[in-house]
């Protein structure tokens, strides 16, 4: 933080709200972790362990810490100084949905990346978690991490004792990670010509179907899609989209061949496409060549599975023990406050308006720009321009923390008040 | 003697437990199915004591089938199936179960509890498919279509009930909870066992007769191994020391037998491209993640490269930081942390986006680590003549040492 001053001050707020505001507590928490990290000092106070609520509430308003973490493990022994002496006894299954890798995010305006995150998360919740897998929503607890995303935890008894390797896969299967097209797409041999006493073998696939589970359904789900999109365009245009999706395949794929493909998929053959066939008749086999059938198969891996891939952080979904932000806990690089949500709720969150602590106040406190922002906080616009202006001191914690302002220090009336 | 050994052996076929309680066990059924708590549960009620199992001679071949039990998971990793044609077979088959498992007890070897274990599961495996097989058969001589649920499938479900798996149906397949199914199939490798290229529907895995049985024996060889060693008293050991020393000895062989596990000098050209790919592209000093640089310290301290010589390949990079990197490599090397830390698996590797240009060899079904690929990579076809052989992989050695 750039100046004393500063930090005085966002101390201050964040005291503020640790008095005011109540505490979500993690189910076990007497089993847990807890971390925190200070405003002037650089290493991480962790191996901490908190009996009650009121315990930790006490440290929080004395110690008024920048960030608070606390473990999705239980331990025997949270408090132990060795990880191998606190005895691990189940974890939640933590998904950490960042804009670090969520893709095509990192490089958006915070607002924006915020909000591609979270139709990210939408996905992970809607299709994975309470789709597939089947968890319901009471054991989904869906948080604001305060910074570039959201996390979702999962507590469904079931979920607790799986191993690393076993989250793992997990994570696999929400991001399509080693997807086999040949389960996708079952090959069955067949014989094709016949010449004297030889047999050429071809092989068939088969189309999955709409009721199939799991990615089987999703790629059905998504050819569908590809198809209508294909279809809403020219002829011309939908060509230029098959052939701006297959630069990134390994194969060297001409437009021969997407002329091919094209006309396989949508000239009309007594009045019914390929794409026709392949829809009402679930067959895969609408294709003139094999090369057509191939670089379809291409489309559809970069396409449909490109496009509806999940996106964790994995190596935080596998880790075990793993140290998280507690939720209603402040963020000391924005200010936010993480905030817990439910599914219906986070439709409508907005972290510039949502985490905003309350206890926040609303009083005018000079800070120094280090160049033009704008932005919105709570129901306010700011258009603020280098060099003092006069914000309230909610919106000075916000642009102090993201280090895009700092305390003005000829007016300090506001700190020896 | 040996009227005392049909006496006994009277008193066992004679009472049938009775099936009053849905129970799935006769005799012939715990012998197939010893593991069976049920199966235990009829060897106590006929009052059979270890102590007795181990010194009286009415019990002499069922342990002499005990100790084979032992041996054929030293020598071949599988238990051989016996016919078990009368109740005679039956009970003695029952018995040597064990008798097999007071062996393995006394040997105390605890990566052999485990083949052992495997050992046990593979022949449950085999019998529970031919369960399937046989009820397919009766219904096709019945002369009636299959129906959905044989009662060889029937009989499986029960098996994996008692180990505590639960099955459902949905839509008419066999189903089980997708946690159950990650927690019994984590042993197998096999890309079409991942998670993702299951047909999954609201938390639950359509799975097939076979993929069943599949899991039946995993969960059979991880009760095994959860169960031993049992607690032996001096007598037992006293009475079992020569059987024990035999296949102690057994074993000895068998392990000497194994290549070596030695990977010898360390040959660039024997790596995996994915380690290639994070060697590069650390000497290059581009930004190499975290996970890409534990795995490369990992398997480079695994193959026997020191701290130093590490540290030193890595200095090329351009933002190298000494005291920051030997600090990290201590830590994967266990100097610092204590625990000794692999290269991740394949897997591993792809979740975390650093399975680099898989090669022919990588896309294999049954390649599943990268220090497999150098394992396979060094090795020649084999050939005759051993002198061939060692010349080729000095020279290779030689040619791609680091």
């Amino acid at each position: 933080m750039a100046s004393d001053a500063s930090r005085i001050f966002v101390t201050k707020q964040f005291a503020l709200h640790y008095r005011d505001a109540p505490l979500t507590m993690p189910d076990r928490f007497g089993k847990r972790e807890f971390g925190f990290m200070f405003f002037d000092r650089r290493f991480m106070m962790r191996h901490m362990a908190f009996p009650s609520r009121a315990a930790l509430k006490k440290y929080l308003v004395e110690n008024v810490p920048a960030h608070v973490y606390y473990s999705t493990a239980y331990y025997e022994k949270p408090d132990a100084a060795k990880m191998k002496d606190k005895n691990w006894l189940a974890a939640d299954l933590l998904f950490d949905l960042d804009a670090d890798h969520v893709r095509g995010a990192e490089d958006l305006p915070y607002e924006q990346m915020l909000e591609r995150v979270k139709g990210e998360v939408k996905r992970l919740l809607d299709e994975f978690l309470l789709g597939d897998l089947g968890f319901e929503q009471t054991d989904l607890n869906i948080v604001f991490s305060g910074g570039r995303g959201y996390h979702v935890h999962v507590r469904s008894p079931k979920a607790l004792r799986l191993s690393s390797h076993e989250r793992r896969e997990i994570v696999d299967y929400v991001t399509g990670t080693d997807l086999d097209l040949d389960w996708v797409f079952p090959v069955t041999p067949f014989e094709q010509r016949r010449f004297r006493d030889r047999a050429g073998l071809e092989y068939k696939r088969t189309m999955p179907k709409s009721e199939d589970g799991g990615w089987r359904g999703r790629i059905r789900s998504g050819i569908e899609d590809l198809l209508v999109e294909l279809e809403s365009l020219s002829e011309e245009d939908a060509k230029a989209r098959i052939a701006d999706v297959l630069k990134e395949s390994k194969r060297d794929i001409g437009e021969k061949t997407i002329d091919g493909l094209y006309a396989d998929l949508f000239a009309k053959r007594r009045g019914r496409s390929g794409a026709d066939r392949m829809r009402e008749d679930d067959t895969y086999e609408v294709f003139s060549e094999k090369r057509h059938s191939e670089a379809f198969l291409s489309l559809v891996n970069l396409r449909v599975c490109g496009d509806v891939k999940g996106e964790t952080d994995e190596p935080v979904t596998s880790d075990v023990r793993r140290l998280i932000r507690l939720p209603s806990s402040l963020h000391g690089k924005t200010g936010f406050e993480v905030v817990p949500l439910t599914r219906d709720e986070l439709d409508s969150f907005d972290p510039f308006v949502d985490a905003i602590p309350r206890a926040f106040e609303e009083t005018s406190v000079d800070v120094r720009c280090n160049s033009s922002i704008s932005l919105g906080l709570r129901d306010q616009r700011f258009e603020l321009e280098e060099g003092v202006n006069q914000v309230p001191a909610y919106a000075a914690v916000h642009l102090i923390c993201r280090n895009l302002a700092s305390i003005d220090n000829s007016h300090t009336k506001y700190l020896s008040a | 003697m040996y009227v005392k050994s049909n006496s006994q052996v009277i008193v066992l076929t004679a009472r049938f437990i009775s099936d009053a309680a849905g129970g799935i066990v006769d005799h012939k059924t715990a012998a197939r199915y010893p593991f069976l708590r049920e199966a235990a549960e009829l060897l106590k009620s006929e009052g059979v004591t270890l102590e007795g199992l181990i010194s009286d001679r009415a019990y002499e071949r069922a342990r002499t089938l005990g100790k084979d039990r032992v041996l054929e998971a030293v020598e071949f990793a599988k238990v051989v199936e016996r016919p078990i044609a009368t109740e005679t077979d039956a009970v003695n088959e029952l018995l040597s179960y064990p008798v097999a498992r007071m062996l393995v007890s006394c040997l105390g070897d605890e990566k052999f509890v485990h083949r052992y274990a495997i050992a046990e599961a593979k022949l449950a495996n085999a019998r529970l498919s031919r369960e399937i097989e046989r009820a397919k058969e009766r219904s096709a001589k019945r002369g009636r279509m299959p129906p959905s649920g044989n009662d060889g499938v029937d009989f499986v479900m029960k098996v994996a009930d008692e180990l505590g798996l639960e099955i459902s149906s949905v839509d008419d397949f066999l189903a089980v909870d997708f946690t159950d199914f990650l927690r019994f199939s984590s042993a197998i490798k096999s890309r079409s066992w991942k998670l993702v290229n299951q047909d999954v529907r609201n938390g639950k895995i359509l799975i097939n007769e076979g993929r069943l049985i599949r899991l039946v024996e995993q969960m059979i060889s991880d009760r095994i191994i959860s169960e031993l060693p049992l607690p032996v008293n001096d007598t037992i050991i006293q009475a079992l020391a020569d059987d024990v020393e035999e296949i102690r000895q057994q074993l000895e062989v068998k392990r000497a037998e194994r290549p070596e596990r030695d990977f010898g000098r360390v040959s660039i050209v024997r790596f995996p491209p994915c380690m290639k790919k994070l060697l590069e592209m650390i000497r290059a000093g581009e930004n190499v993640p975290h996970t890409g640089r534990f795995a490369i310290v990992a398997f480079l301290h695994t193959l026997g490269m020191d701290s130093d010589t590490i540290l030193s390949t890595f200095s090329a990079s351009a933002d190298f930081d000494e005291s920051k990197s030997r600090y990290q490599i201590q830590h994967i090397t266990g100097e610092i942390s204590g625990t000794e830390y692999t290269p991740p698996e394949c897997s591993t590797m792809k979740s975390y986006g650093i399975c680099y240009d898989p090669d022919s060899l990588c896309n294999k079904e049954w390649m599943g680590h990268p220090l497999k690929y150098y394992r396979l990579k060094g090795r020649r076809p084999r050939k005759r003549g051993d002198d061939v052989k060692e010349e080729s992989s000095r020279s290779s050695a030689r040619a791609g040492r680091l």
